[in-house]
């Protein structure tokens, strides 16, 4: 039942691809308003905000849409649309400078709500997490955020970057390896990876 | 500690719409104009010079095969294009410029590349111009206007006699009777109701752009008003609109909308600081180092810089 429902799917993004590789606008608009949550999603999770972000989603849009006519159906239109997104953060990932990494001040947790201290303490965490990630080497990068950040399971990681579930799993391990070596005394960020390594496994 | 019922990692935060809106039309623009300019580089060999020369000859061939049956209009690869729109509003690419026309309007744009014209005939047209070199930029008369850019979004209304040009992103010059003014993101400019007037003397400077010139009822067309809340930017241009009759509720109004974290929120403090700075409100520097402190690398925060030095200049 499932596999007659994901074939039909399959037809339709088939139909819908072939349209729109044929130059057809509205079959091009349908395709950009279809993908176009699923791809920020997967690209604001690698580059880690939207800084960047506007330019990032063109590049990946139009890669797309000059790959359409090889789109075959054998994986749904959302899965290769986002796998094509990611390879394109690649060069965005490699063509942009590292974030400088600012310390900041966080106000002592008696001060404020305890809410409003836990998001800016995440967020603070994450701006870290980040900046580090912009340290290492692309690809290791790329596993860490979509399987450990995002949390998607390897084998569609694996798909999403053309490699294998065991590849994927060694770039994570050795990223959050290296990750944990640049938190230093950073308890912060140490303390991020540690929660992050408990609901990732 | 940091402790996390479910996941430490914060949600995904959204792009706003108007930034959607930014990515669509690049998209478009660049499938419709950009492919060749940004096909990627092909590594040299010896078969290029052999290939392109091997083109070039079929080329040839097919042009002196084709020339029997040309048809006369061959300049129809150069000549303007019109577009007109009915009862709702509607889009339309050319080349690397993303066009969308207010309803009830209509506009001419010439695709010989240099520069490349658009005649603003009636209504209101918004026009999305990729980066281009100086050396070729993209030219929109509406009247005796003339807005020179070279890479940019912005609106130019036209009825009768009365222009409005509303500048969302990047810089332009606009050029009236002899007279030039540059305006940037967030500025707006129009021209005065009467006809016969000269040049226009207060044409706002590039520091102060959006000053008003015209009586407060000037007629421009816009698209048809939904009943739904209005948008960021319909609200900012309204503000724009009241800054004449009452630049108080305007920069009010402004704050407000600042509040948020669009891009409409930034050109909005940007706004409400100018506004200050012309009035000579104490609230100006305030303004200025909060866009600065929130903004510091806003679209207008070179202008913020400079008029917080004039403001030094000027107040002991």
């Amino acid at each position: 039942m499932v596999d007659v429902a994901r074939a039909a799917s399959r037809g339709e993004d088939l139909a819908l691809a072939r349209r729109a590789a044929d130059g057809d606008r509205e079959a091009q608009r349908a395709v950009f308003h279809a993908q176009r949550r699923g791809i920020h999603h997967a690209l604001f999770r690698v580059l880690g905000s939207n800084r960047d972000l506007e330019d990032a989603l063109q590049d990946s849009f139009v890669a797309i849409f000059r790959a359409l006519p090889s789109f075959r159906g054998e994986s749904s239109l959302a899965r290769w649309c986002q796998t094509i997104a990611i390879r394109t953060a690649y060069a965005t990932i490699r063509h942009r400078p590292p974030q400088a990494v600012e310390l900041a001040l966080i106000a002592d947790p008696a001060d404020v709500d305890v809410d409003v201290y836990r998001t800016v303490r995440l967020r603070e965490g994450m701006r870290r997490l980040y900046a580090a990630l912009d340290r290492i080497e692309t690809g290791r990068r790329v596993a860490f955020a979509l399987h450990v950040i995002d949390g998607r399971p390897l084998e569609e990681v694996a798909d999403l970057m053309d490699s294998t579930r065991l590849a994927v799993k060694t770039r994570a391990w050795r990223a959050r390896r290296e990750l944990l070596a640049r938190a230093g005394k950073d308890s912060l960020l140490a303390e991020l990876l540690a929660e992050m390594r408990g609901v990732s496994r | 500690m940091i402790k996390a019922s479910s996941s430490p990692v914060p949600p995904v935060e959204d792009l706003d719409e108007l930034a959607w809106s930014r990515v669509e039309r690049g998209v478009w623009s660049r499938l419709d104009g950009g492919a060749a300019a940004r096909a990627p580089e092909r590594r040299r060999s010896w078969v290029t010079p052999a290939l392109l020369v091997a083109a070039a000859a079929a080329a040839m061939i097919v042009a002196l095969l084709a020339w029997p049956q040309r048809p006369p209009a061959q300049a129809l690869a150069i000549a303007p294009d019109r577009f007109v729109s009915g009862a709702a509003s509607s889009s339309v690419s050319a080349g690397d410029v993303f066009v969308v026309l207010d309803a009830a309007s209509a506009v001419t744009i010439a695709r010989d590349p240099s520069p490349q014209l658009a005649v603003v005939e009636s209504g209101a047209v918004s026009f999305t111009v990729a980066p281009r070199p100086r050396t070729r930029p993209f030219l929109v008369s509406a009247g005796d206007v003339t807005v020179r850019v070279v890479g940019t979004q912005f609106r130019v209304a036209h009825s009768g006699e009365v222009v409005a040009v509303t500048v969302e992103r990047g810089v332009v010059e606009v050029t009236y009777r002899g007279t030039h003014a540059t305006l940037r993101a967030g500025a707006s400019w129009r021209t005065p109701q009467v006809a016969s007037a000269g040049p226009l003397a207060p044409l706002a400077p590039s520091l102060s752009p959006s000053v008003p010139t015209a009586p407060p009822h000037v007629p421009v067309p816009t698209a048809p008003t939904a009943p739904t809340a209005p948008t960021e930017q319909a609200r900012f241009r309204r503000l724009t609109a009241l800054e004449a009759t009452d630049p108080d509720a305007a920069i009010a109004g402004y704050l407000t909308l600042a509040r948020g974290t669009s891009r409409w929120s930034e050109l909005a403090l940007f706004a409400a600081s100018r506004l200050a700075v012309d009035r000579g409100d104490p609230r100006a520097p305030g303004l200025l180092t909060s866009y600065l402190h929130r903004f510091p690398r806003g679209a207008n925060a070179d202008d913020a810089r400079e008029l917080i030095s004039q403001l030094h200049g000027v107040i002991p």
